[in-house]
């Protein structure tokens, strides 16, 4: 079992901050996590289902939804795929002890170093987002809970909004365009200024 | 914004999509012959009206899908999953 992996996905792993300096800056966050993406083998997605809500207490969600339980959640990613999202402190463990509980049920793929998780908020999150992204994140049409795979930036991102009143967006992208990413989004907020906060950074 | 209604995933922008050919072509039986052959790789009926076409989803759900398209106006009547049928009529 390896230690987990805290290293950021940027090179220069260092907070920053740019744009105007205005109320309501654009706050983005770089969170570790841990991935794991769970694919049911052919007619064995009800038992993947039952296997995954008797170990980590969590309802697989339909097209387009998340669920989430403790400190974890589930995020659909296509029919009969999900992706896991653990704290990064299990990146060690969960892997190996889901690919042990799903043998036969799923395929299971640890993608906590392929994959990037880059959460934003303030008052400004949609309005930054919607000169990235064509999809409609007014709370009517993408609500709490609501999940998207699209394209933000050019770049293929999961897209998800988080419980709460702010609102609050967490972005899984690839980890080698997590920087373009970011690029892209600094860009977006320039007229509302931003603060980047990288893993190892956060408050862990 | 041409929008594309992806049976998992609901309505999308067409540049989430490929278009990735002809859904109405089968494979020929293995003994068919070269004409048969030819027929089924190169020769597409390029109809002006209803055509039922596959689309790859490649930045969303990643799924193949059956999408009945009018060339002519681009309006989608109907799009399903890969491995299901169009309805037979349209409207």
């Amino acid at each position: 079992m390896s230690a987990p992996d805290r290293r950021s996905r940027f090179p220069a792993s260092q907070p920053r901050q740019g744009g105007r300096s205005g109320d309501a800056p654009l706050t983005i966050v770089e969170r570790p996590a841990t991935l794991v993406q769970v694919n049911a083998r052919k007619g064995r997605q009800a038992e993947l289902v039952a296997a995954i809500a008797k170990t980590l207490a969590l309802a697989l969600p339909d097209a387009g939804r998340t669920a989430t339980a403790a400190d974890m959640a589930a995020l659909w990613l296509q029919p009969g795929s999900w992706l896991i999202e653990a704290p990064a402190g299990r990146r060690g463990e969960l892997p190996g002890t889901l690919a042990q509980t799903l043998n036969g049920i799923a395929a299971v793929v640890d993608q906590s170093h392929g994959r990037c998780v880059i959460e934003i908020s303030g008052a400004e999150a949609r309005a930054v987002l919607a000169r990235l992204c064509r999809l409609d994140l007014h709370e009517r049409a993408f609500a709490a809970g609501d999940s998207a795979a699209t394209l933000v930036g050019h770049v293929s991102c999961l897209i998800h909004r988080t419980g709460g009143e702010a609102p609050c967006f967490r972005l899984v992208v690839g980890s080698t365009f997590a920087e373009w990413l970011l690029h892209e989004l600094t860009a977006a907020a320039a007229s509302y200024g931003w603060r980047f906060t990288p893993a190892g950074e956060a408050a862990a | 914004m041409h929008l594309i209604p992806c049976p998992y995933c609901g309505e999308r922008p067409q540049d989430e999509f490929h278009y990735r050919g002809d859904a109405t072509v089968t494979r020929p039986a293995p003994d068919a012959g070269e004409q048969a052959f030819y027929d089924y790789v190169y020769t597409r009926a390029n109809p002006r009206g209803w055509h039922d076409e596959w689309w790859h989803h490649y930045a969303g759900c990643r799924q193949w899908l059956k999408v009945r398209r009018n060339t002519l106006t681009h309006a989608v009547a109907a799009s399903v999953g890969p491995a299901d049928a169009l309805p037979e009529a349209t409207p």
